[in-house]
């Protein structure tokens, strides 16, 4: 039977070398196994640290993670209220780029590691950089679990940060001095990680589309009250998460959760506008084929206009159908539908409105997406799908 | 007489827009106009946490009324709204001789370039955080309403 009482296994592993599964949480012992055969020392009282001109250059290096970043961390921190914590930002290699946090954390006597300090578990074993990093996943050490000795008396939580493409951009991690994980604290720290790296996508999208819409002059007016709405959504989504974090200390724990969730909501809805608004901006990405369901692509679109459609005093409706999956080229589809439906709205009145139905007359091969102008009962134009099968 | 008259909003006793004694103490009073009820309900929870009174409109047509009718501190006010811009609504106060300090919100890349147009001292980009937005209220309402020279 286990039972975990990691400073007695610290105890042992300094004395004799020995790990022993017994007295460890599997994902520590893992950790700490990681750590022997990397030559970590555990008595070392502190991490190894970048000089500061080089701490200074991987900051210059690191710049965009660290203000994606920023507001996630002043968020944590605020949750954390008045105890002694900090939230800390580490790049994909474990080094930390910046620290926010309660004053006797971030430059006191028991300050946690600061910017240019090396957290791998090669280097110091376990705690809350290294570990998700190596873990590929959320990772909490309380007190003695930390493998070096000068990490015992906090309690850190960490999770990996994801760059756009999926490649690990660094770790987000929380620290506070006390020897118990929060389970708010982790919800939060979860809900931070995927509010930055929609910061991440917003940047890169909006940075391809600058080129992009050099190309293109003629739609860039649309295209960038698309990217308005994207931009909106992402305010909402750290103002919830702010709101949140706010509440985190409060007794209204259902507030809190449900904000949360709500924050979470926004941020994925986020990523699907902003990834969205990338296949139609880029003219020239086409394919693959795969499968899509055509009412979801309406629905998602619906979504990704309709801050504009009302801007316009328009409404854009979906009629509901139950398509099957279409093997289509899900870039073309979407550039075709956004056009049809841009050129439905510039031609609607305030208080008119759009409605978006997919249908298949009997007979036809493939499905076709009609666009109508409900308030002069017209149809402004029918996108015809080009589907390789069902 | 206008808010830029004298001393700020909330020192110059409560105002009523709806038979009520509102609540002008605090901070000061902040009218907000933003036609996303989920950025106007998050605002408000937060800048009342902070001890501001706030009022809302839906958009820049209600938001000009709304400020025609009340004396404010400071205007948090969104730039892209239907039927009246936050651009046009900022002109309509400033020609109404209504100088209230406005802070624009807007995710429109140019946000500097549509402040200046309208003379507007102060904007934030979207995304934002509250934080930055607080602080910017907190300077509007400490640093008064602008001279009509200065524009």
């Amino acid at each position: 039977m286990l039972v975990s009482d990691p400073h007695e296994a610290w105890r042992r592993y300094v004395s004799t070398g020995a790990l022993e599964p017994r007295l460890l949480r599997p994902a520590v012992l893992h950790a700490w196994e990681r750590a022997h055969e990397g030559g970590a020392d555990p008595s070392r009282p502190r991490a190894e640290t970048l000089s500061a001109d080089d701490t200074l250059r991987l900051r210059g290096r690191e710049e965009r993670l660290i203000s994606a970043a920023e507001p996630y961390m002043r968020a944590l921190s605020r949750a954390a209220g008045d105890e002694r914590h900090a939230a800390m930002l580490g790049n994909a290699d474990a080094i930390v780029l910046d620290v926010i946090g309660h004053p006797e954390s971030v430059k006191g006597p028991e300050a946690v590691p600061g910017p240019g300090s090396l957290l791998s578990e090669g280097a110091c074993g376990s705690n809350g950089i290294g570990t998700p990093l190596a873990d590929g996943g959320y990772a909490e050490l309380v007190g003695a679990e930390h493998f070096i000795s000068g990490f015992h008396p906090f309690t850190c939580q960490g999770v990996p940060l994801r760059a756009p493409g999926g490649d690990v951009a660094g770790v987000l991690s929380v620290s506070v001095r006390r020897v118990q994980a929060g389970r708010r604290l982790k919800q939060l720290l979860e809900c931070a990680v995927r509010g930055i790296e929609a910061e991440l996508l917003m940047h890169q999208v909006a940075h391809e589309m600058d080129g992009l819409l050099r190309t293109r002059p003629e739609d860039a007016a649309q295209l960038e009250r698309v990217r308005q709405d994207v931009a909106q959504a992402m305010t909402v989504g750290r103002l919830r998460l702010d709101a949140a974090a706010r509440q985190a200390r409060g007794e209204d724990i259902r507030a809190h959760v449900e904000m949360l969730w709500r924050a979470q909501q926004v941020f994925e809805s986020f990523v699907r506008r902003a990834e969205y608004w990338r296949d139609v901006a880029d003219e020239t990405a086409v394919g693959p084929f795969e499968p899509v369901r055509l009412t979801d692509e309406v629905r998602l679109l619906v979504e990704l206009l309709g801050t504009d459609a009302a801007t316009r005093g328009a409404e854009l409706h979906v009629a509901a159908s139950d398509d099957p999956e279409w093997t289509v080229d899900r870039r073309s589809l979407r550039r075709a539908l956004f056009r049809a439906v841009q050129a439905a709205l510039d031609a609607t009145p305030a208080g008119g409105q759009v409605d978006v139905r997919v249908r298949r007359s009997r007979g036809d091969p493939a499905p076709r997406i009609d666009v109508t102008r409900r308030d002069a009962a017209v149809l402004v134009a029918t996108v015809a799908v080009e589907a390789a099968g069902r | 007489m206008t808010p830029e008259d004298g001393a700020p909003a909330s020192q110059r006793g409560p105002v009523s827009t709806d038979g009520e004694v509102r609540r002008a103490r605090g901070k000061g009073r902040v009218l907000l106009v933003d036609d996303d009820p989920d950025v106007r309900e998050l605002l408000t929870d937060q800048l009342e946490a902070e001890g501001w009174s706030v009022e809302q409109a839906r958009d820049g047509r209600e938001g000009l009324d709304v400020a025609r009718a009340g004396a404010f501190d400071v205007i948090v006010l969104d730039h892209r709204m239907p039927r009246m811009t936050g651009e046009e609504m900022a002109r309509a106060l400033r020609a109404a001789g209504i100088r209230t300090p406005i802070v624009l919100v807007t995710a429109d890349r140019h946000a500097a370039a549509i402040a200046r147009r309208v003379g507007l001292r102060y904007w934030l980009t979207k995304p934002f955080d509250m934080d930055r937005l607080l602080e910017l209220v907190r300077h509007a309402r400490a640093r008064g309403p602008l001279p009509a020279a200065a524009e």
